[in-house]
């Protein structure tokens, strides 16, 4: 075996989910809603991927269609999603199950809705191990008290006991990663675990949330709107908009030198120190349902050309790590500028 | 406004504990009818008919000079018996249809609601009195008619509930941590349904209890000399000009417990929603 071909060999072994040509659609009345049209992504062992995009760009359903949880509201779900060489989409229900909280885990947006208020605690964390382990409630309940004590909430036996609405929702969030760190999972899917929290509670969670990757070595999808919480979390980025990956990077990378114009609209759309007016994105997202051929991004563009009213997103790959799906970056384009110079 | 509010609060409390208070007295006389009892209830002797009240007959005697206290005891148990055994049996029903239809969805839930549907769309009463009328009268066959044409109004509520349960965030993190549907629907379901279903239960209680006595009365439910309220009701509605005293004890009986059920389910009713609010 060559050098290249080991290495492959290890890559794929660190690579925990696979999603490959992952698209989701929701058929309706009035159309099919077009949520997310064939993404490619990599988690790997022990790095988290950002996933940052506006709302309702298909962040979301990508999350919840990975553990079949999109398919019995009538969503179709099409590509592979490799997991230990099983496609999580091709599992029976059951399966599935199985697979919920133990092998990937979900960190949900709004801890405060995620808590049964008529169940303690200690009660939600038990359902969880005791779905997957046939272990005694003695033994699940000692487990459920340790994990309680990682996540850095004080007295854990005394907080088994009680109520979701008696916690704060930086204290429940935390719980969330608890039950969610109980099965060790392999993938962990953080579904903008930071968005209902204040900043300082948001801070303790990230805190959290990069101490489990380089203790547990979990892959981590962190999705996110928040450029900020990607900065500092994220290894490798993925930029969607309208259901496609329209760049992936490593994050320097990204923040460096962002090539979409997508990219470099949201990157300009930051708060900044100065008293600058926001930056704004014009326009608003085109609609899901029934999408054009032709650049999703393209009305609200400043780089475009005419080129792009007939481009066919897919991802070209810019450099080592850099990919853009951008008519910009295309082959041709680049010889058209070349030839130009 | 906080003093009335408490005001307020001590007089719901007070009629909750005074129906409280009812209902466990004529329960209770129910259940020790054998022993508390001073006559014989089926005892017929036509020498004593139509006595006035005396020591040995402390609420007189029918047309038959039967004890009416006796028979009331007694009729305790057969009338609020019965009741109860409808109400608990529909409630279960309900709650494993109205659960699976809510729950499950599709096909199933098609299927349920247009079987629920087919009974709505029979008056109520009618579809009673045709079902006991098929089955013959007696008092087993009034409750599973009433069990057959009143699971479905429980039933639909229930699936209302989960239907919006279901969506809650709760369950869908249930679901995202790998919890199975039976223990999802044992834990974050019915829990949540339970407290609403106890307080409609209650509030429909004395309902049930009309409705068998109404049966009773028309002749199709308990069948003589087994002694019922409704069915005293119907033997003595002869005796009203001549002897109001034989109709008004079993008329109060029956008014006294819907009331003091009504009462209750609105008490409870009350406590979920504070809770809630």
């Amino acid at each position: 075996m060559n050098s290249a071909k080991v290495e492959k060999e290890i890559m794929n072994k660190q690579v925990v989910l696979n999603l490959k040509n992952f698209q989701a659609h929701l058929p309706t009345k009035r159309g099919v809603v077009r949520a997310v049209n064939g993404i490619n992504l990599q988690i790997t062992q022990g790095k988290v991927l950002g996933l940052v995009g506006e709302s309702g760009c298909g962040k979301s359903i990508t999350c919840l269609s990975l553990l079949g949880l999109t398919k019995e509201k009538g969503w179709v779900i099409v590509g592979k999603a490799q997991m230990q060489g099983k496609n999580l989409l091709a599992l029976d229900s059951e399966e599935i199950r199985r697979i919920r909280g133990k092998d990937i885990a979900i960190i949900m947006q709004n801890p405060m809705a995620a808590f049964n208020p008529l169940t303690t605690i200690g009660q939600h964390f038990l359902e969880t191990i005791r779905s997957h382990l046939s272990v005694s409630e003695k033994a699940s309940r000692e487990m459920a008290t340790k994990y309680l004590g990682h996540v850095g909430l004080p007295q854990p036996d005394k907080l088994m006991k009680q109520y979701p609405f008696q916690f704060s929702g930086g204290m429940l969030q935390r719980v969330m990663i608890a039950i969610a760190l109980a099965m060790e999972p392999k993938v962990l899917i953080a579904d903008e675990p930071t968005t209902s929290l204040d900043v300082t509670i948001q801070r303790q969670i990230l805190g959290q949330l990069a101490r489990l990757k380089e203790k547990a070595r979990t892959g981590m999808l962190l999705v996110s709107h928040d450029l900020g919480v990607i900065a500092q979390m994220a290894d490798e980025v993925a930029v969607m908009y309208c259901g496609y990956i329209v760049e992936r990077a490593p994050v320097e990378q990204l923040f460096n030198n962002p090539l979409h114009p997508y990219t470099r609209a949201l990157l300009a759309s930051k708060p900044q120190m100065q008293k600058k007016p926001l930056q704004a994105i014009g326009g608003q997202a085109p609609s899901l349902l029934n999408l054009d051929v032709g650049c999703p991004f393209l009305e609200r563009c400043n780089e475009k050309n005419r080129r792009c009213s007939h481009y066919k997103q897919k991802l070209i790959q810019y450099d080592h790590k850099h990919w853009v799906g951008c008519a910009k970056y295309s082959a041709e384009q680049r010889m058209l500028n070349h030839g130009l110079a | 406004m906080v003093l009335q509010g408490i005001a307020k609060g001590l007089y719901h409390r007070k009629l909750t504990i005074i129906s409280l208070i009812i209902l466990g007295v004529i329960m209770l006389s129910g259940a020790l009818a054998p022993v508390l009892a001073p006559n014989d209830p089926t005892l017929i002797s036509l020498e004593n008919k139509f006595l006035s009240p005396s020591i040995q007959f402390p609420f007189g005697t029918d047309h038959l000079g039967r004890c009416i206290l006796s028979r009331l005891m007694y009729g305790a148990i057969t009338s609020l018996g019965s009741a109860l055994v409808v109400m608990s049996v529909t409630i279960t029903i309900s709650i494993i249809m109205g659960t699976l239809s809510g729950y499950m969805g599709g096909r199933v839930d098609a299927f349920l609601m247009r079987l629920c549907d087919m009974i709505l769309a029979f008056p109520n009463l009618v579809l009673t009195l045709v079902i006991v009328g098929m089955l013959g009268p007696s008092l087993i066959n009034v409750i599973i008619a009433m069990v057959v044409v009143q699971w479905v109004w429980y039933a639909r509520i229930i699936r209302g509930m989960v239907l919006s349960l279901k969506e809650r965030s709760f369950v869908l993190s249930a679901k995202v941590t790998g919890t199975p549907d039976w223990l999802i629907i044992v834990r974050h379901i019915l829990p949540n349904i339970i407290p609403h279903i106890v307080v409609l239960a209650t509030l429909n209680l004395g309902m049930v209890i009309l409705h068998i006595s109404g049966l009773s009365f028309l002749g199709l439910g308990v069948q003589p000399p087994t002694p019922e309220w409704g069915a005293m009701l119907n033997d003595a509605k002869q005796f009203l000009r001549s002897d109001p005293r034989l109709i008004m004890f079993p008329g109060t009986m029956i008014l006294l417990v819907v009331i003091s059920f009504n009462l209750l389910g609105d008490a409870l009713r009350d406590a979920i929603e504070f809770r809630e609010s």
